[in-house]
């Protein structure tokens, strides 16, 4: 486990650059829609006493009351939602295909010269294979989702069967449980086949999801690492849940200092995000560098990894 | 009661007097419990088969039958009974049933009717039924129906009012005096709840017999479970009370405190055994509805509130109301950290007891006018939730009680809100015309007209009307009455119209007036004036003209106070009677304008668009620009979200 995350560390302190970019690739998309809302926002929302309570502890039902207002047209761009998240989720595909080739490459272990052609190498050659490996996560989590919400039916059986309610209870944190321990698993999986497909150039997504789901089904100290990110997810944003509670901010220098703050939070989970990513692929390292995707023409875009606990690769 | 089939049988001796000034020719009554005999029934055809989140469960059909209905000298007329779909004429309907007299009742005269019937209970469904060992028997019984003289509620002509059973329709019955007998298997003893006051409860044999006792009711519900827990506690003015409560209502009605007396109420509470920690709740929240109605309209006059805690898996019959007797609903969940501190089942018990008032003791005809119970009920249930609760916070985010249902549908509803509960559009139209709504127009008036005004007229109201049956027209007669203000125009429109208030700025400018050039006449001589030298004039003398646009966007017609607000941090108003389209207003004077507004303290909480309100002539960019950056932070947080799949 130690080494595991001395291995992350390092990695991220050596492309450290690859923060600010999965940074801004939630930022840039979000810049796009935010820019959307504010040409109406700005013009039929700015002149109205009513945004005044936006400056308030009411903001938020300000703004759910602005939208329903019949006067307003962000609904059309509300309404659109749906296919942007789409399109976020295919421009992430990509962008994780050129981050996990720059994070298994050996041979340029610093932000260098050649990170950007790195990584748009990365996102030409694998990320119509992350897309296709991406779909098949989805469907194992879908079914996953059936499965666990069946579970509810039986609680409801129970506690019919027994009258006693908190049987509904207990099946409803056991689903929830359940259903977040099943998704670690299928969730390194996921990422551990793609990191085999960059390494070995293959192209077998689905059985590589299979295989490697097979190996880290057998090491649940795998699973605690990725718990221990994701809880650490979890306290950022309690965090800033926290603060947030503590005031509104109203005047510009606090709506700056409310904006910094959140982007900071935005740049430490990448940051975290990086961090999950590249102790995976110490993870893969550890596992042998297995062909799980099989093996392709192209020669691996890598140097052999230096072997776990060998600190040559720092340098 | 055969509690193994659900069944019971009974007997019925109904004492009934002709208060009309008319000649009654034959008895109507209302044969509830057949509304769940079949799916061809108007209750099932309206609702198929749904309510509340509640499905009826076709294993059990329930149904009344009567197999003699005797007078005192012997004539059965269950030969002449005869089923009557006055509102759909549905032949497969039977829960009107009339029975012609073989001569008719004079005015005051008596009749003494022995009626032996049979019952049985479906599965819970529709705030009755028997589920398991759990009963709760509600429209059990043939039940009279109302009788009302000519006059009563507006009608031209004495007659009965009886309809059908709806599936979103409750109840209308007259006031009399109970005394029941209930005959149970002994797993029942000590376990079984009613409307009024437990008289006696013996044992006979393997069955155990319970007396319950209540003079002026219109209803008569009982439950039982082997299981209950059942709790007893006090409603103590004299603790239950706090004095600064007494002092602001007393201050609002402008009544000595002395005249706000309450009286004690023994409160029982049948609790399921899983709840046990939701006692204090309960009783908290009943608590709260008797000081909170009682301070405001007068004493809740019984001695006894029944509060039911319904079993699991029989939710359809939680939430109900009957005379002192209410059933509320809970769930385990609810005492988990995150949901401990958000008073839902309070909310339902508050309502539940408000119905004690309006419905039980305002008896109005819930099935013509469901606003006079439910829309009004709504209003006092806010009342005590705003002044027992105030704000919860749950994960940091705030629910203020007092906001609570303050905006209404954004456009006009679709159905006036004295509607027959059968012809409104949809259930959700029912649930906004006979709910939120009517609880809006309420607090409208009472924004409006100031709490003293809107206090003192509702208690002149129930006053007037509690122990009869009032309609919408008596309602709004009293209250403009009490008031001393004409509000037909306003009743007409918030209550029997689907208009929308929603009044508007749509346009505010503020100009420099130019001095005045060119040539003119003074005292004879002609003068010319020249253009005054910008540079020269000092910002003291500038005169600037305002105008501004009002318009009523909205079919509602009411006056509406406008706002003027200069950059000299001078304020105007006016108030315009909304009557016209539109109202335009100019003013010159020495600032410019910052800001235009209608209803500037946010009196019109029936206005249906608040964003239109206002201009500002200068755009405030600072509001904005902070939601934009939240905008922006929960779509990153969002695209992240999505990233989990990336
Ligand atoms: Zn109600």
């Amino acid at each position: 486990m130690a080494n595991l995350l001395r291995f992350s560390v390092d990695r991220v302190r050596d492309h450290r650059r690859l923060v600010w970019v999965l940074y801004l690739t939630t930022l840039a998309p979000a810049l796009l829609w935010a820019g959307l809302m504010s040409t109406h926002l700005f013009s039929g929302f700015a002149d109205r006493p009513m945004a005044e309570d936006l400056l308030g502890p009411k903001a938020f039902m300000t703004w759910m009351e602005y939208t329903a207002s019949p006067d307003t047209k962000v609904g059309a761009v509300l309404g659109l939602l749906p296919l942007f998240l789409v399109a976020s989720w295919l421009l992430q595909i990509y962008v994780s295909a050129g981050v996990t080739h720059v994070l298994v490459g050996a041979e340029q272990s610093k932000d260098g010269q050649r990170l950007p052609s790195t990584l748009w190498a990365g996102m030409h050659h694998f990320g119509g294979r992350f897309a296709r490996s991406g779909l098949i996560f989805l469907v194992a989590v879908v079914l996953l989702l059936v499965l666990v919400g069946s579970l509810g039916g039986v609680g409801t059986a129970l506690a019919d069967g027994s009258e006693d309610e908190t049987w509904k209870l207990r099946i409803f944190v056991l689903q929830v449980l359940l259903g977040l321990a099943l998704f670690i698993p299928l969730d390194l999986a996921y990422d551990l086949s793609r990191i085999s497909a960059v390494a070995h150039d293959g192209r077998k997504m689905f059985r590589g999801f299979r295989k490697a789901l097979g190996t880290v089904v057998r090491s649940p100290r795998y699973w605690l690492f990725y718990l221990g990110f994701a809880l650490a997810a979890v306290a950022v944003m309690a965090i800033y849940g926290w603060v947030s509670g503590l005031g509104s901010a109203s005047g510009g220098v606090a709506i700056f200092l409310m904006f910094c703050f959140q982007q900071i939070v935005l740049l430490v989970r990448s940051r975290l995000k990086l961090g999950l990513w590249a102790g995976e692929v110490g993870m893969f390292r550890e596992s042998g560098e297995p062909t799980w995707c099989g093996e392709g023409r192209r020669p691996p875009v890598a140097e052999p990894l230096p072997q776990l606990g060998d600190s040559s690769f720092v340098v | 009661m055969d509690a193994e089939t659900a069944r019971l049988k009974g007997t019925e001796k109904l004492v009934w007097r002709n208060t009309s000034s008319a000649e009654v020719e034959d008895l109507w009554f209302h044969h509830y419990l057949n509304a769940f005999s079949s799916n061809r029934s108007t209750f099932m055809e309206e609702s198929g088969g749904r309510l509340r989140r509640d499905s009826f469960d076709e294993k059990r059909w329930g149904w009344i039958e009567v197999s003699s209905l005797r007078l005192e000298d012997g004539t059965d007329l269950k030969g002449v009974e005869e089923y009557l779909s006055p509102d759909d004429g549905n032949p497969f309907d039977r829960t009107v049933a009339r029975y012609p007299l073989p001569r008719p009742l004079a005015p005051g005269e008596e009749i003494e009717v022995f009626i032996e019937f049979e019952s049985q209970l479906p599965s819970i469904f529709a705030r009755t039924g028997m589920n398991g060992d759990y009963i709760l028997a509600g429209q059990w019984y043939p039940k009279i129906a109302v009788f009302e003289d000519a006059g009563l509620r507006g009608r031209p002509q004495a007659g009965w009012n009886c309809h059908q059973f709806h599936a979103h329709s409750e109840f209308y019955a007259d006031f009399g005096d109970y005394d029941v007998t209930l005959r149970l298997p002994d797993r029942y003893a000590g376990k079984i709840g009613a409307t009024g006051e437990l008289v006696e409860e013996t044992r006979e044999g393997e069955e155990v017999v319970v007396r319950f006792v209540q003079p002026g009711v219109h209803d008569f519900a009982w439950t039982a479970h082997p299981k209950y827990l059942v709790l007893e506690d006090l409603f103590d003015p004299v603790k239950d009370v706090p004095a600064e409560l007494t002092t602001k209502i007393a201050s609002w009605l402008g009544l000595p405190e002395k005249d706000l007396e309450l009286t004690p109420v023994k409160l029982t509470l049948l609790l399921q055994p899983q709840h046990a920690e939701q006692a204090d709740a309960y009783f908290q929240s009943a608590k709260a509805g008797l000081r909170g109605l009682g301070l405001r309209l007068g004493a809740y006059p019984y001695s006894t509130l029944t509060i039911v805690d319904p079993a699991f898996g029989s939710e359809g019959s939680g939430g109900m109301e009957y005379p002192t007797f209410i059933t509320g609903g809970t769930s385990r969940a609810m005492t988990l950290p995150l949901f401990r501190d958000l008073p839902v089942p309070e909310m339902v018990t508050i309502h539940e007891f408000a119905h004690q008032y309006f419905q039980g003791m305002i008896a109005s005809n819930e099935f013509e006018e469901s606003w006079i119970d439910e829309g009004i009920t709504s209003f006092y249930e806010n009342q005590v939730m705003a002044e027992t609760y105030g704000i919860v916070s749950l994960l940091g985010a705030e629910m203020d009680f007092r906001d609570f249902g303050r905006r209404g549908p954004p456009s006009g509803p679709p159905d006036p809100i004295v509607t027959p509960t059968w012809d409104f559009y949809d259930s959700r139209s029912y649930g906004v015309s006979s709910y939120s709504r009517p609880a809006l127009v309420l607090r409208h008036l009472e924004a409006t007209l100031g709490p003293q005004v809107f206090h003192r007229a509702m208690r002149v109201f129930f006053q007037r009307y509690q122990f009869s049956h009032p309609s919408t027209q008596d309602f709004e007669r009293t209250f403009s009455e009490a008031v001393g203000r004409d509000l037909s125009s306003f009743f007409s429109q918030a209550l029997h119209s689907t208009r929308a208030l929603d009044f508007s700025i749509r346009s505010a400018t503020s100009k420099e007036v130019e001095a005045p050039q060119g040539v003119f006449w003074q005292e004879g001589e002609r003068i010319e004036l020249e253009k005054p030298d910008k540079k020269k004039e000092s910002d003291g003398d500038k005169v600037y003209e305002t105008t501004v646009m009002a318009f009523r966007e909205g079919g509602f017609r009411h006056p509406v106070t406008l706002e003027l607000e200069f950059d000299n941090g001078e304020r105007q108003r006016k108030v315009w009677n909304g009557e016209d389209r539109w109202h335009r207003w100019t003013v010159t004077g020495p600032s410019k304008l910052r800001s235009a507004r209608v209803d500037p303290d946010g009196k019109l909480l029936l206005d249906a668009n608040r964003l239109n309100n206002g201009l500002l002539i200068e755009k405030q960019r600072g509001p904005v620009t902070k939601l934009l950056v939240n905008i922006l932070f929960w779509t990153q947080n969002l695209i992240q979200a999505v990233g989990l799949f990336s």
